[in-house]
């Protein structure tokens, strides 16, 4: 059988690559070069053989002609990065080799689920998907299937169904034929601000949010974190806090268990969630 | 209101080169060939503002933050220094508050 062998979460913030290069960079991102290369280990401890990636795209690759609420690649490769993340962000352009049977198969069994996941055979991955791997697995050396959701053109799924996707997918990952081994990568914010009058302050956007929201998913308090996240409850903390609903996705991966790591980073901007989970074997 | 073309248009210019450099070249030429295009969909305030480069008044019309930030600084930062215009960006849309992007 199958196995998730171990979930992430963490940030996709995009300028966070070439904030750190800097000779003057602040002085929090040191802690989370630590942090970072702590998850690193993890990924690298649980030898997974291919990453589910996910993350939330960001108006690039999908729009409001024709939004998709989750959606799956099942394409062989998958080239990374639009030219507008390249111009303001830097970031470099990647290509990211796939994995069509487990695209087709978690596809086929969130169908059978009742997920009527969308699919797609063109699809370019932005920072929500590329920016943790650099970070996590920076050889690139794995297979990915992405699988993209919509945090950022309202209306978007409700949190609840953030965490029964995430139930779901494992409930598929469980029942896969084969001794895979699968991790997942999720990235996603706290407390965010993008285009709105509170961006890019040096401090957390919402604090006294960001400590609930850690807090929610430390517990497994999963009705807790559903009931606190809808679209206009998140727009207080911030224009772009949505982007935490993939964490409830996370927490769906891990059956509601418990993270063994849980964090928001304070560093001097918006808070840098570190997440991890390991998933008990099923029997 | 036509939100969802006001949208459309910074997406373009924001992941079209060519678009970024024929917009900031001539923006009442390039967005009256866009909006033919398109069929004309905009408001008088929207062409308007999308002409003049207005960031605080397409942020007031409900444009989506995320793309506009990203369309601000594409189409000013050769003219204005980053610092400075993400104060006057922060300062003007303050000014408005939160409007809805919903499209």
């Amino acid at each position: 059988m199958a196995r998730l062998v171990s979930i992430i979460g963490t940030t996709h913030n995009p300028f966070m690559p070439r904030l750190f290069a800097q000779p003057n960079r602040p002085p929090g991102c040191a802690a989370v070069e630590e942090r970072t290369a702590m998850l690193r280990e993890r990924l690298r401890r649980a030898e997974p053989d291919v990453i589910l990636a996910i993350g939330n795209d960001h108006l690039n690759q999908f729009f409001m002609d024709n939004m998709p609420a989750f959606l799956i690649g099942k394409m062989e490769r998958y080239p990374g990065t639009f030219y507008n993340e390249v111009r303001e962000f830097g970031l470099p352009t990647c290509e990211l080799r796939g994995d069509v049977t487990l695209s087709r198969r978690l596809l086929e069994g969130a169908l059978d689920h009742g997920v009527d996941v969308a699919y797609s055979d063109e699809l370019r991955i932005d920072h929500s998907i590329v920016v943790p791997l650099l970070w996590l697995r920076p050889a690139l050396d794995l297979p990915v299937v992405p699988l993209l959701t919509n945090c950022i053109a309202p209306p978007l799924p409700r949190p609840r169904r953030f965490y029964q996707v995430g139930q779901i997918l494992r409930a598929v990952v469980d029942q896969l034929p084969g001794d895979q081994r699968v991790a997942a990568v999720v990235s996603g914010h706290l407390s965010l601000e993008i285009g709105g009058p509170k961006q890019m302050e040096p401090r957390l956007v919402d604090p006294a949010f960001d400590r609930r929201a850690v807090g929610w998913l430390a517990r497994g308090d999963l009705d807790e974190a559903c009931a606190n996240t809808s679209f206009d409850q998140l727009k207080q903390s911030g224009n772009m806090t949505h982007g935490f609903l993939n964490f409830l996705l996370a927490a769906g991966l891990a059956n509601g268990q418990r993270p063994v790591h849980a964090e928001g980073l304070e560093v001097g901007f918006p808070a840098v969630p570190m997440f991890a989970w390991e998933p008990e074997a099923v029997a | 209101m036509s939100k969802y073309y006001v949208d459309k248009f910074m997406r373009l210019v924001n992941q079209q080169e060519w678009a970024e450099k024929a917009y900031v070249r001539d923006p009442a030429a390039f967005v009256a060939q866009w909006e033919e295009g398109e069929g004309r969909p905009l408001s008088d305030d929207e062409r308007d503002a999308l002409v003049r480069r207005d960031y605080a008044k397409l942020y007031a019309l409900g444009a989506h933050p995320f793309l506009l930030w990203s369309f601000t600084e594409a189409v000013w930062v050769h003219e204005v220094p980053r610092d400075e215009l993400v104060r006057d960006y922060k300062a003007k849309t303050a000014a408005v508050g939160y409007p809805d992007f919903t499209t």
